[in-house]
């Protein structure tokens, strides 16, 4: 191939070449210190997490034969030649995945209302008292930081067993978490139109309702869609501390070694979210395209 | 002052001329506002549905908030006790936290060959792209507890099962994160070095010329610290704040770059 690019004479290209090649070296010694500091830190971690690569390495075989067992039935066939014994609990299961999937439902949408209360007067450019900033602000990192299962410990022990601590504590971490994107999403707007209602001597609500919303609706529904995938995730599992769905009898059959069950549950679960998921990704993927047309 | 007041009574003044020259704009179309209604109506009444099929009604709550606002106030003022158990718990956050970064850090190191397989413009092959996206999904849908309380079958109890747990949900995440943002990658600077070199396009040429592009965003699902230490004994990890975090940098980058 001929070269097509004219090229400076040496003299011209010398410092040109030192300079990149001291440019090149730079970045280079930049990268191998990350790696060192990330190989330091990754060190550290495994002291503390307690790493044992060779019980890993001689008991992997454990992983492979979990996995076996959660294929056998108690008469020791194989799951696939007796299907109905395999998903003898179809009925109770499936009512069990549906209340997961209400609870996940019930529980995004109140947590969904909830930040959407918040994150107007959590948002810098829409709130101006900064001690009302402040305190929603904090109350939403409080919501967020506490993990929803932890809620719903303390929740079970308030409210009893059954699928409203998990609705609760779900929608509370929920709140927190949504409440900071919705925030993020708000301080990002147009302000001109919020200027426009402002002059028209709009209050604070109708700056909110007219100006700031329809500007960020769509991106609103679809972090709260995005939170819904998530808290199906999560509410398959609220169920271990006893908080609804079918947490409660996978961790039983978990404890007790009933494998067939356990994997003819986790099939029905991997099912549940995927098709959610897909319902959900392409309701996104719809919303978004519908943003950026109009 | 006046003069904003001017403005609003000019514009009320004016409605119906102003309504009879927006009519799109200012009239509301039931027409048109149907469907969304419609949406909105199916919403709430699942909502409803299921407040009433869960069993949860205002008095239920009420009768339960009493015990909680108990409950929270024996939690607080938090007191650890004694030194030495206030020591137990900062080592224990610690772990938490070391669970969480070799966690995060596995599954991003591993969740990068799977990012690759699974990216449609990467592997052409319908059915590995099909079948790793699949699999990607099902790591993914089964829960990090789920997958310590394998792990803990593995290599016995400890932090180090948490970790692998941490590790085997979020390679799903970050594979489907890694493969999505490789599709959304630009081509331009591939088709310039194609251009110019004429080399062939293989899987790995293809790495080197896309990194400078995507090192940035693989950078940001993994950097930003795990969601808060919680407790570790129980080693749940904070995947459910943390992947939704990572997705809306995501999101928000390719939303731009699209």
């Amino acid at each position: 191939m001929t070269r097509l690019v004219s090229m400076p004479p040496a003299a011209q290209l010398a410092p040109l070449l030192t300079a990149y090649s001291q440019a090149a070296a730079a970045k280079r010694r930049q990268l191998v210190l990350g790696l060192a500091l990330v190989a330091i830190a990754l060190a550290i971690s495994a002291v503390g997490a307690e790493v044992r690569p060779v019980t890993l390495w001689n008991k992997i075989g454990n992983f492979t034969s979990y996995f076996d067992r959660l294929l056998k039935l108690d008469s020791g066939m194989r799951v696939w030649t007796d299907p109905q014994e395999w998903f003898w609990g179809l009925a109770r299961w499936s009512r069990l995945l549906g209340e997961t999937a209400l609870i996940a439902y019930i529980a995004t949408l109140t947590g969904a209302f909830a930040a959407f209360i918040c994150a107007a007067p959590a948002s810098r450019n829409l709130m101006r008292y900064a001690p009302v900033r402040f305190t929603v602000r904090r109350v939403l990192e409080f919501c967020r930081s506490v993990p929803d299962i932890v809620f719903a410990m303390i929740f079970v022990a308030a409210f009893g067993l059954g699928a409203l601590p998990g609705v609760l504590a779900m929608a509370l971490h929920t709140s927190g978490a949504l409440g900071k994107l919705f925030t993020e999403v708000l301080e990002n707007i147009d302000m001109r139109p919020v200027e426009g209602i402002a002059a028209t001597g709009g209050s604070w609500l109708a700056q909110v309702r007219f100006a700031a919303t329809p500007q960020v609706l769509s991106n609103l529904v679809s972090y709260t869609l995005l939170r819904f995938e998530v808290n199906v995730r999560g509410a398959t599992v609220i169920g271990f501390v006893g908080a609804g769905g079918i947490g409660q009898d996978l961790i039983t059959a978990i404890r007790k070694f009933y494998y067939s069950d356990v994997s003819a549950m986790l099939l029905m679960i991997i099912g549940t979210v995927m098709v959610i998921d897909m319902l959900s990704g392409s309701l996104r993927h719809r919303l978004l395209a519908m943003e950026t047309a109009s | 002052m006046s003069e904003m007041h001017g403005v609003r009574e000019v514009l009320v003044a004016h409605r119906a001329e102003l309504c009879a020259r927006y009519p799109d704009i200012l009239i509301a179309g039931w027409g048109r506002r149907a469907p969304l209604l419609a949406c909105c109506v199916g919403a709430i009444g699942l909502y409803v549905a299921g407040l009433v099929a869960l069993g949860i009604s205002p008095a239920v709550i009420t009768s339960g908030l009493g015990r909680l606002i108990d409950i929270a106030g024996l939690m607080l003022p938090p007191d650890p006790q004694s030194w030495s158990r206030f020591l137990l718990y900062l080592g224990a956050l610690g772990q938490t936290l070391a669970i969480a970064s070799l966690g995060t850090l596995l599954a991003a190191i591993l969740g990068i060959p799977f990012g690759f397989l699974a990216a449609r413009n990467v592997v052409a092959n319908r059915l590995i792209h099909f079948l790793s996206r699949r699999s990607l999904d099902t790591l993914r849908s089964v829960d990090t507890l789920i997958w310590a309380l394998i792990w803990i079958n593995v290599v016995g109890l400890g932090p180090f099962a948490g970790a692998l747990a941490i590790m085997s949900s979020d390679i799903g995440a970050f594979g489907k994160l890694m493969s999505e943002a490789i599709e959304a990658a630009d081509r331009r600077p591939v088709d310039g070095v194609l251009s110019a070199a004429g080399c062939t396009q293989s899987v790995s040429d293809w790495y080197r010329r896309c990194c400078p592009s995507l090192r940035a965003r693989f950078s940001t699902f993994s950097s930003p610290t795990r969601g808060p230490p919680q407790s570790s004994g129980s080693s749940v990890p904070a995947a459910l704040a943390f992947s939704c975090r990572s997705r809306s940098v995501f999101w928000n980058g390719s939303r731009s770059a699209s």
